[in-house]
This record gives structure tokens, C-alpha cells and sequence, in this order.
């Protein structure tokens, strides 16, 4: 009985200091500043325009992935083709890349010197030092967020249900429009919540492919880090400001994956 | 479970014979990227005791000391860093050690740039440090020198700040920039990867590296001689090696 008792006090131990290890860094950014001060340090144009690029940026990859990404994970979830786990493994394999390497490859395959400058050039696209470079550098490591989300719902799904759509005459990609995309909606959703956060965060392969220059590349994060050498109170402000943001996502794909095992019960 | 024992036996007698001499714990020196290759080759053959080296941007490394990480010694890229901090009452008086010149660094085999004054035409892109950054607040200090319409030509060529010298140099080797305002030594530290086209003396500005204690660490004394041992000869003839020039007299 005390053992027992031991063992449980010994894993609400553990549980506090979970808590405690990620709430105190997250509750120190959040009072590093007096509110007033925070509001002022967000009243900096190039805070706004951080946080604008940020919005923009991550918005235009969100729809990119959610559009790419969910028949991509259609596919792997119903068909089965030689190659299949090892594309799986691929198209997942951003999810634990290091940014830095991600930058070196985006740079190495879409770089004025890499695989495909000389075609960028001939067709007058430039993506480093753009910002439709930053949303390859999100599209990159946020995609996997949202496709292994997606496939998993598409794989969940009662296999009748597919079944039933053909019977009634349906297409594979009427099934997929009319039939599965509408049953695991809030999956979907959630995958693509997730990846929104991912792409918000995203630094290193963007510092590395886009470069940091304001209004043009220098996303929310970049300006954190450049802050860090010049102006710390403002760091901590735009910090603050996606503390606030990736936690409203987070709750987001929660209650989404809630309502989603909801409605799979 | 007896190997275990004996391993930690062993690991406790390593511990307590490296406690017993004087200096043997590793001193922590925190530097500018900018210094990279010659404190690296320097460190690794600095008699006295192991030495750590973590290389980042000089003001990223002086708001690090600011927020209270701090290393045994500080390596600056520029003078006015340390200078403030030993304002605040953070690091000792700082020692210049070394000092640098600015170049233009483009990429080995293009031709594109080849003078100064072609960072001005239109259609060239550049990169910059961040303002914060010695390397970066250098070059506006470049273009604070020129006639406004030139400097104004020059800065909507900028297409990127980075957060250090390293990341500088990469722009320009990756092809990503025509071309960046960067130190002679990280030309130097590019393994002809990169090419120097000179700044008119007129414009340059002389920058100088100091090293600094930083205060409240626990080896003042060692941290003092490390940064003695950067005006000796074996030292500053690495620095030389790297591209750097050596302090002047009034330093």
C-alpha cells in the first residue's frame, strides 16, 4: 500500500515538474514586460511588419500544404503502389530535419547555384531574398504537419463508407471531394492547425534560404533573434505575441481532434 | 552493476586529480564568428588550461552577458561593444587585440562587381550584417560617409541583414548576393572561395577586436592571462595568418 502510494506521489512528482519546466519560461516571456510596455514595443513598425509577413507568409503556405497536402495523403491512405511507405517516409521526413539542413537543401535545389537556379533564372523566378522564398522555407517544414494528419483520418475512415460511394457510382475523386474530405473535416483541420503553428515558428531554413531583411523576409521569428542583439524588450514583445498565437492554434487543433473522435465514435 | 561502480569509482579519482592543479577546468571564452579561425587555432594550442569556445554575432554574445550567461572572456568584434558593457559595470577594461578591414567580398570568377563604386547599380544585390552586428553597423557607418543619392543606391541593393559575419560570407558563397561588406579576414577564412575588392581608405573604418573579462567569473585570473596571450607573438602572428592587422600603438 505505501509503495503504492509512493509510486503515485512519485508521478504527480513528475507531473509538476513537467508543468513547471514548460509554464515558467513560457508565464517569464509573457511578464518579461509591464503591458504598457509591451504595447509600445508592439507599436514598432518593424514589429508590425514582422508580424504582418509572419501572417502573410504562413497563410499563403497553409493553403499551399492543405491544397498539395491532402490529396498527397489521399493517395498514400488508399492506394496501395510500390514505393508507398518509402514516399511516406520522405514527404514525412521534414518533421525531424534539423532547419539548418533544410535551409542547406532548399538552397542546394532552389538556390541561384543549385539544380534548379538556371531554370529559375530563365523563367525570371527569384525565390532567396524573397518573400515567396520564406513560404517555401513553411511550405518545407509544415507540410508534414498537416499530410501524416490527413493520412491517418483517411486511413481511420470506415472502409464501408468508401465502399457504399463506389456502389452509388462514385469516382476515386469524387469519393474524395464529396465523401471523405467532408467525414474527417475536423482532422483535416487539425493537421492544417498544426502546420500553421509549425510555419509561424519556422527560422533557421528560412534565415538560411530567404535571408532577414524587413517587409520582405524578416518574419516574426528572424526579428526575435535579430532583437536579441539590439533591442530585448521588443524581442520579448513579438515573443509574447506568438506565445499567444501558437496557443490559440494548439487549443484549436485540440478541440478539432476532439469533435473529430466525436464523431468517429 | 560492479562495472558500474567501478566506472563511477574511476570517473570520481579523474575528477578529484583534475580539481587538484591549479588551472586545469576549462576556461569558457565566448567570441565574434568574425574571429573563428585564428581563436580556434589559437585555443587549441593555448597552454594553460582547456579552452571553450562558443562563436555567435558580438552583440548576441554581449546581450547573452547582459541577460547573465556569462563566459570567463569576451571576444568582440568591435570596440564599442565591450566599451558599453564595462559601462554597465559587466566586463573588465577592454584590450584591443587585433584590428580589421572592411572589403567587398564577392564570389571567386564573377566579374559583375569589380570596383566599389559598382555597389551602387542598379539591379546588384548585397548583403549586410544586421545593424547590431559589428559587421553590419560598420557598413551603415560606410554608407553614413557617402553622398546621400550613392548611399541611398547602395541600401536598396540590400536585400538581407544576417545575424553574423559567418552568415554574411555564406550569402555571398551560395550565390544568393553579388556581394557583401565583410571583414579581409572572413575573405581570408573563405579558402579562395571568396574575392576581396578593396574600400577606399576614406570610407573604411578602422575596426578593432578587444577582449574583455567579464566580471563576476570565477577565474579572473586565467580568463586576464588568456587575453594576454592574445598580444604574443605565436598569437598574433595567427591573427596575421587570418587577415587581421595587428593592434596599433595607440591601442
Amino acid at each position: 500500500m505505501t509503495s503504492r502510494r509512493l509510486t503515485s506521489a512519485a508521478m504527480w512528482a513528475a507531473l509538476t515538474v513537467s508543468f513547471a519546466f514548460v509554464t515558467i519560461p513560457i508565464v517569464a516571456i509573457l511578464t518579461a514586460n509591464s503591458p504598457a510596455a509591451l504595447l509600445d514595443q508592439l507599436s514598432d513598425p518593424a514589429a508590425v511588419d514582422a508580424l504582418l509577413l509572419s501572417l502573410e507568409c504562413s497563410v499563403i503556405a497553409l493553403v499551399l500544404v492543405v491544397g498539395f497536402g491532402t490529396p498527397t495523403a489521399w493517395l498514400l491512405a488508399t492506394r496501395k503502389f510500390r514505393g508507398r511507405s518509402l514516399a511516406t517516409t520522405i514527404i514525412e521526413l521534414p518533421l525531424v530535419l534539423p532547419p539548418a539542413v533544410a535551409g542547406l537543401g532548399l538552397l542546394a535545389a532552389f538556390g541561384p547555384l543549385g539544380w534548379l537556379g538556371g531554370a529559375e533564372e530563365t523563367l525570371g523566378i527569384r525565390l532567396a531574398l524573397e518573400t515567396a522564398g520564406v513560404v517555401v522555407a513553411l511550405v518545407f517544414v509544415s507540410a508534414p504537419f498537416h499530410i501524416r494528419q490527413a493520412q491517418a483520418a483517411f486511413e481511420g475512415m470506415h472502409p464501408g463508407l468508401r465502399d457504399a460511394a463506389r456502389t452509388m457510382g462514385m469516382n476515386d475523386a469524387a469519393v474524395f471531394i464529396k465523401v471523405a474530405v467532408p467525414t474527417v473535416a475536423p482532422a483535416l483541420a487539425a493537421g492544417a492547425t498544426l502546420a500553421w503553428a509549425r510555419a509561424l515558428g519556422e527560422f533557421g531554413a528560412t534565415l538560411m534560404f530567404a535571408g532577414s531583411l524587413r517587409g520582405v523576409t524578416q518574419t516574426a521569428p528572424l526579428a526575435i533573434y535579430e532583437g536579441f542583439g539590439s533591442n530585448l524588450a521588443g524581442a520579448q514583445a513579438l515573443a509574447a505575441v506568438l506565445v499567444a498565437a501558437s496557443a490559440a492554434l494548439l487549443v484549436t487543433t485540440r478541440l478539432l481532434t476532439r469533435r473529430w473522435e466525436i464523431a468517429g465514435a | 552493476m560492479t562495472c558500474l561502480r567501478t566506472s563511477l569509482v574511476i570517473g570520481a579519482s579523474f575528477f578529484v586529480s583534475a580539481c587538484g592543479g591549479s588551472a586545469t577546468h576549462p576556461l569558457a571564452v565566448s567570441s565574434a564568428t568574425s574571429l573563428k579561425v585564428p581563436v580556434t587555432g589559437i585555443s587549441a594550442l593555448y597552454p594553460n588550461t582547456a579552452v571553450q569556445l562558443e562563436f555567435a554575432g558580438s552583440d548576441a554574445l554581449a546581450t547573452a552577458i547582459r541577460s547573465g550567461r556569462k563566459p570567463d572572456v569576451f571576444l568582440s568584434a568591435s570596440l564599442k561593444i565591450p566599451k558599453q558593457l564595462a559601462a554597465e559595470g559587466l566586463v573588465g577594461k577592454p584590450v584591443v587585440f587585433a584590428r580589421n578591414r572592411l572589403v567587398v567580398a564577392v564570389r571567386s570568377g564573377t566579374t559583375n562587381i569589380g570596383s566599389f563604386s559598382d555597389l551602387t547599380k542598379s539591379g546588384v544585390s548585397l548583403a549586410f550584417g544586421s545593424p547590431s552586428v559589428p559587421i553590419g553597423a560598420y557598413a551603415d557607418t560606410i554608407l553614413g560617409r557617402l553622398p546621400t543619392a550613392e548611399a541611398a543606391a547602395i541600401r536598396a541593393n540590400v536585400k538581407t541583414r544576417e545575424p553574423d559575419a559567418v552568415s554574411v560570407a555564406a550569402k555571398v558563397t551560395e550565390g544568393v548576393v553579388d556581394a557583401a561588406i565583410l571583414y579581409a579576414s572572413d575573405v581570408k577564412a573563405s579558402n579562395g572561395r571568396l574575392r576581396a575588392i578593396t574600400i577606399p581608405a576614406f570610407l573604411n573604418p578602422l575596426t578593432k577586436c578587444a577582449a574583455v573579462v567579464v566580471n563576476g567569473t570565477k577565474y579572473p585570473v586565467a580568463a586576464a592571462a588568456f587575453i594576454r596571450s592574445l598580444l604574443l607573438p605565436q598569437s598574433q602572428q595567427a591573427l596575421r595568418a587570418a587577415g587581421f592587422l595587428p593592434p596599433s600603438r595607440g591601442d
